[in-house]
């Protein structure tokens, strides 16, 4: 089956850098929540405290065992990710690096954009 | 009588000697390219470099050691990029100053490699190549292969491939 040109994503930001998951891992967008209950992206991922004044939302994700929230920050986008924009982590940084449920890096005109995995993410978080 | 040389003899006469001073120093090269880190000067055997890159754009990506800068964009792929200062107890360079990217490859990985300046490419004789000294720093024994000198300049010659092969396993 050939390849789509592109890939739908949610986008973000979290800890003040752009990320985004698979569109088809959320279920929808809400308001923030303010309940402690509710993890953020940072605590998840690894990444340090959003400091930008943007507000707050929360991604209701997909799980087998029901969903579960996540809070990020704005602008939440939905967007198609370029295929070739869209790269595996080079062998040392996958080596390297420390943020849990990185899977691969876009890089377009925009900068880079963290391609994460929140189901990895919160089974490394455990 | 023995015959005066005439300006013909004299000139072929060099330059057989020329040639055969050639054939003298026919011996196995190894083609190095020299770069410059904190006033020192190093080298990869040009084997291990694919390519040596003028400053180009390094995107950080959050998450990893220092010593590594981020990715680079070379002709539609990604590569990351080492700062080798800090690999080898230097003072890192700033990445806003002018640097030179070595597109290198080693222990069945590629990567950039961030240098301050690359002083040359050339072929020397194998033979000019002195074994590492044991008053080496613990640190670079591992990873130096070889001695030499250029430009009246000792070059430092470094392992890539056991440099990439420690820095997968976590270390520097």
């Amino acid at each position: 089956m050939p390849l789509p040109e592109a890939l739908e994503v949610v986008s973000f930001m979290a800890g003040g850098y752009r990320c985004a998951v698979e569109a088809e891992q959320v279920r929808t967008q809400l308001p923030a929540q303010d309940s402690a209950s509710v993890p953020t992206a940072e605590q998840l991922l690894g990444l340090p405290c959003d400091e930008t004044q943007n507000a707050r939302r929360t991604l209701l994700l997909k799980h087998p065992a029901g969903d579960y929230a996540v809070t990020v920050s704005d602008p939440v986008e939905l967007r198609g990710l370029q295929i070739d924009t869209i790269y595996p982590l080079p062998p040392l940084i996958a080596a390297r690096n420390r943020l849990v449920g990185l899977r691969g890096l876009a890089l377009d005109a925009e900068g880079v954009t963290l391609l994460v995995d929140f189901l990895e993410a919160r089974a490394g978080a455990r | 009588m023995e015959q005066e040389q005439s300006g013909l003899d004299k000139i072929l006469s060099l330059r057989r000697e020329a040639s055969a001073e050639i054939v003298n120093v026919d011996e196995p090269t190894l083609k190095l390219v020299i770069f410059e880190l904190g006033g020192e000067w190093f080298a990869f055997p040009g084997e291990a470099i694919r390519e040596i890159l003028p400053q180009v754009d390094i995107f950080f990506v959050p998450g990893c050691p220092a010593s590594l800068e981020g990715v680079i964009n070379v002709r539609g792929d990604i590569e990351s990029v080492i700062g080798l200062a800090e690999l080898l107890g230097k003072p890192a360079a700033h990445t806003a100053q002018p640097s030179s990217i070595l597109r290198g490859h080693g222990g069945g990985m590629h990567s950039g490699i961030r240098v301050e300046r690359v002083v040359d490419v050339l072929d020397v004789v194998q033979s000019a190549i002195q074994p590492p000294p044991s008053t080496l720093p613990e640190h670079m024994r591992h990873i130096v292969s070889g001695l030499m000198r250029h430009q009246e300049v000792p070059v430092v010659i470094l392992d890539l491939n056991r440099i990439f092969e420690d820095y997968h396993r976590g270390l520097g």
